[in-house]
């Protein structure tokens, strides 16, 4: 088949989209009002569709650190951290982002989708077996597919489901690694940790848990649903992302194994990558500082 | 007791008329003669989410696990079946 013939079927749903009254996937905002309000096809519109979930996108300390950073930093890094170095705000908010989950490593990518590639593809090699939730974020599967490991996918949410799987990989159990998300962005609902991390405990198994979702949200701390559980303790990798609570744009992972410090030299989406802009760092580093503190009392 | 590649094969099959049932009722158009050769997503139009969802249940009826990088041969009930009868030995 020549190579763009298999567009065709794009652009059939594309058309049966176009023929509504609204595309859902061509929205513009002529004007951004807000965290919550947006100018759509000229009218005043709630934006129900967004991540913003802590409204942070205006927030002015925020907007003070990215403008301060972009002022004394400038725009862009123009390279990877690899390749190009690091600048000190990367390093710092990767101190900050160990505190936030008392945790003694992290590790920052560009975007929430780099971080999941970029750990999973470090992490997993040919050979080894993971056991992915049906409903896990693209993200997460394409990390996995990534590292070239096998793929076992668990029904969503079902302990049973993933423990029948994992018991059938017999010796390989005590290597695989067991990939969720805290809130999964599909359904909205919450993994069940506490019993996956009985799971992973009893069988010798890593445990992976994408917050994305969950962060500044979940748990008294705000690290995310394995907190509110209480089997935070039990998670060997926190992966999540900047580009919703946090109103930014980036990734990170953040695990008690030092191993998570290698994952630089073999992660390919790090170190192939860019690393994000300082305004970028700041407005994140500032947010993350916000979630952090103590409520306020008015 | 060893199985067949043909008893696997029509095992499957079974399965995949069983999932299909409520898929039929709500679109009876649908209903399509299935054999070997049935390819599961251009003679069934099952969706994507929808062949990861029946091949749990061939999972769950043979006690296995299927690497999901072994479906990207696997177009119909044949492939399916000679996916399964390695994994049953003997």
């Amino acid at each position: 088949m020549p190579l763009l013939d298999k567009f065709e079927a794009a652009a059939t749903i594309r058309a049966a989209m176009q023929a509504g009254d609204h595309n859902p996937t061509n929205i513009v905002f002529d004007e951004i009002i807000s965290p919550t309000e947006g100018m759509v096809e000229g009218r005043r519109t709630i934006l129900a569709g967004t991540n913003n979930y802590l409204g942070l996108t205006f927030d002015p300390a925020c907007l003070a650190a990215g403008t301060r950073a972009l002022h004394e930093q400038g725009s862009g890094t123009t390279g990877s951290r690899m390749a190009n170095g690091s600048f000190t705000a990367h390093t710092q908010l990767e101190r900050a982002l160990a505190d936030f989950y008392s945790l003694p490593y992290a590790m920052v990518f560009s975007t929430g989708y780099a971080a999941n590639l970029g750990t999973l593809a470090a992490l997993l090699s040919p050979g080894d077996a993971v056991l992915l939730d049906a409903d896990a974020h693209a993200s997460l599967y394409d990390g996995c597919k990534m590292s070239g490991a096998d793929i076992f996918r668990f029904k969503h949410n079902d302990v049973s489901s993933l423990e029948k799987r994992i018991t059938r990989l017999g010796d390989r159990a005590r290597d695989c690694l067991i990939v969720t998300e805290g809130m999964y962005s599909v359904l909205g609902d919450c993994a069940p940790l506490k019993e996956i991390v009985d799971i992973k405990e009893r069988f010798g198994a890593l445990l992976l848990v994408d917050e994305a979702h969950s962060l500044g949200v979940f748990g008294e701390r705000g690290t995310g649903v394995a907190e509110a559980q209480g089997v935070a303790d039990g998670v060997d990798f926190f992966v999540g992302t900047f580009s919703k609570s946090l109103g930014a744009m980036g990734g990170f992972c953040a695990s008690p194994h030092a191993e998570l410090e290698l994952f630089r030299y073999v992660s390919r989406p790090f170190i192939f990558t860019a690393s994000s802009s300082p305004s970028i760092i700041a407005t994140t580093h500032e947010a993350l500082r916000q979630i952090s503190a103590p409520p306020r009392v008015a | 007791m060893s199985q067949s590649a043909q008893s696997i094969e029509l095992r499957i099959k079974d399965l995949l008329l069983e999932y299909l049932q409520p898929i039929w009722q709500a679109n009876p158009a649908a209903r399509t003669e299935i054999s070997g050769a049935t390819n599961l997503v251009s003679d069934l139009t099952l969706d994507s989410f929808q062949v990861m969802e029946f091949l749990m249940e061939v999972e769950d009826e043979y006690d296995i696990a299927i690497d999901m990088n072994a479906l990207s041969e696997v177009h119909t009930i044949s492939d399916l079946s000679g996916v399964v009868l390695p994994q049953l030995g003997d």
